[in-house]
């Protein structure tokens, strides 16, 4: 009896008996490990997503998350609040309190919602803090106190650019664009150029680059996107934290060392300071603890998935392309009767099995019965 | 159980699992057993499927050492017994002689300790050992005797009790009773002693 062969992919595949073992052809093919992976990979992410809507206690202030107001106009949200809440008392804030008395009532938008249930059964039992804003004016072709004025009265800060823009300069533009739903209080940067675009000048004032070095952008207002890509294009490094901030200054750049204006050498850090809304009234703790912890958490948890189902819907197309990938197959091995294993891998970690029986005739003994 | 010298022989394998034996049988028993749990130890560093593959393949190769004829064991067993041997002699030494034999009830007994070596990348990592015993009963044998062989049996039966271990660990065991004229082959005779056997006989005169 020849020796049997066995050669086994070392990684650990799921594999499907296709035929029967023993005798004659049999074959184990491999389904898909990357599908099994992802389908984990998707658990995982779920589970994630799961424990960060439901773990952290103090994230019970999102915890109302079946109704969700965003976007809406502030009576209709205050509206679907009290009717969701059927009756019980409900307490709603409005951040700012005082928005901008020309804006008509239909253009106040609720740009971000938190609710936080009552910790005692005294006075409302769910408190809702609804945050304000509105749609960025269209300022195009306006001049500049007219395209300032503008977005003054929708309840934004202004900033021009450039600084210096003189009083007939015309608007073409801003950042945040025109129609873009953001809070009141954000910074709205009017992008201005001459009207009649003359010789270029260097600006006054301005302090004489030395060589070799740059010069350090203002960042204050900008989003955590728009510095890092204003500081790469100067050559500079971001390092970004995270401090409490209102709700107007979500998001946006609170702070930032070197100092605007500074001259630094090429690729330096910029540590610039990134305002995280918290709740108002709650402690630090809790800002730490809830909305700290369950943004990376969901953030995660949709990481996880998004890797899922690049595993399962992208190593699956690849096995289109390649069919045969990793398989297991038992078959007769070439010299001997008995059958063979081998595996056709497009890895090379693949080790042999060998088996080798060694039979035995064995010994007769013959005996008498005495009756 | 009977069985016509035309039928394929009865082999231990086919004893022990049926007629349509196959490793599944086997393979069963020596999951249930905790023998597959060996392999799959020794082989740890395998995917799961790798082992159990390697798993089924062990019985299946483990299923062909039980491929023994049962009717060679028992011709093994009775060239040893003093009665045939003596008449096989007799015979063997008066060419064209023969010789009805009358054996008393006795038993054969043959045992096997076949095994499995697992080599990874040609590495031996373990050797799993089987135990087979087969013992026949025999009972009412008439056997007729001819130039040193074996030429027929008239009547007679026996009951053959086979037994299958694996580590030590008991397998299966399954008891029969065959029909010796129809189980035992001989064709044109099975020798029952060797050349030398005969020519000492003749020599002796």
């Amino acid at each position: 009896m020849g020796p049997t062969r066995c050669r086994f992919d070392l990684r650990r595949h799921a594999l499907r008996p296709d035929a029967p073992k023993g005798g004659g052809v049999s074959r184990v093919t491999a389904h898909s490990g990357w599908r099994r992976t992802g389908l984990l990979v998707a658990a995982a992410g779920v589970t994630a997503a799961l424990l960060a809507v439901q773990a952290p206690p103090s994230a019970a202030e999102h915890d109302d998350t079946s109704l969700d107001v965003v976007g809406l106009a502030l009576r209709q949200a205050e509206d679907l609040i009290n009717a969701h809440h059927d009756g019980a008392e409900v307490e709603i804030t409005q951040i700012p309190e005082s928005p901008p008395a020309a804006l008509p009532e239909e253009r106040l938008l609720v740009v971000a919602q938190q609710y936080t249930p009552a910790s005692d059964d005294v006075g409302p039992q769910h408190f809702w803090s609804l945050s304000l804003g509105t749609t960025v004016p269209d300022v195009a072709s306006l001049d500049r106190s007219g395209a300032t004025q503008t977005v003054q009265d929708a309840g934004f800060k202004v900033a021009t650019i450039p600084a210096d823009a003189a009083a007939d300069w015309l608007a073409t533009g801003s950042d945040p664009p025109a129609g873009q739903v953001v809070a009141f209080g954000t910074p709205v940067s009017i992008l201005l150029t001459p009207p009649d675009p003359g010789p270029v000048t260097e600006p006054e004032g301005e302090p004489e680059t030395e060589p070799g070095l740059v010069v350090v952008p203002d960042l204050d207002g900008a989003t955590t996107r728009k510095s890092r890509r204003v500081l790469k294009a100067t050559g500079l490094v971001i390092d970004v934290s995270v401090v409490p901030g209102e709700a107007v200054d979500a998001g946006r750049v609170v702070d930032q060392d070197p100092a605007p204006g500074s001259q630094v050498q090429p690729g330096s850090t910029v540590a610039v300071r990134v305002a995280q809304l918290i709740q108002a009234g709650s402690s630090e703790e809790q800002g730490a603890s809830g909305t700290g912890l369950l943004l990376p958490a969901v953030g995660l948890g949709v990481l996880l998935l998004f890797a899922a189902a690049a595993l399962t819907f992208g190593r699956g197309r690849t096995r289109r392309r390649s069919p045969v990938r990793t398989r297991v197959a038992a078959r007769p091995y070439v010299g001997s009767a008995r059958t063979a294993v081998e595996s056709v891998a497009d890895g090379s970690s693949t080790v042999t099995v060998r088996l080798a029986p060694h039979s035995d005739r064995g010994s007769q003994q013959c005996t008498e019965v005495v009756r | 159980m009977n069985r016509s010298a035309a039928q394929s022989p009865l082999t231990v394998r086919s004893f022990l699992y049926g007629e349509s034996a196959d490793a599944d049988a086997l393979a069963h028993s020596l999951d249930e057993r905790g023998v597959t749990a060996v392999s799959a130890e020794a082989l740890r560093g395998l995917s799961r499927a790798g082992r159990q593959t390697a798993g089924a393949e062990v019985a299946s190769v483990a299923g062909a050492l039980l491929d023994l004829d049962l009717d060679n064991l028992l011709l093994g067993g009775w060239r040893k017994h003093g009665e045939l041997t003596a008449a096989a002699r007799r015979t063997a030494a008066l060419p064209g002689s023969r010789e009805v034999v009358q054996l008393a009830t006795h038993c054969v007994t043959s045992t096997h300790q076949p095994y499995v070596d697992l080599l990874l990348d040609d590495v031996r990592v373990t050797r799993i050992h089987f135990d087979l015993s087969v013992q026949f009963l025999i009972k009412g044998v008439l056997g007729t005797v001819g130039d040193g062989c074996l030429l027929d049996l008239v009547a007679g039966h026996c009951e053959v009790t086979a037994t299958l271990a694996a580590e030590g660990r008991h397998l299966l065991t399954r008891r029969g009773e065959v029909e010796l004229p129809g189980m035992v082959r001989l064709g044109a005779g099975v020798r029952l002693v060797d050349p030398p056997a005969v020519a000492s006989v003749r020599a002796g005169g």
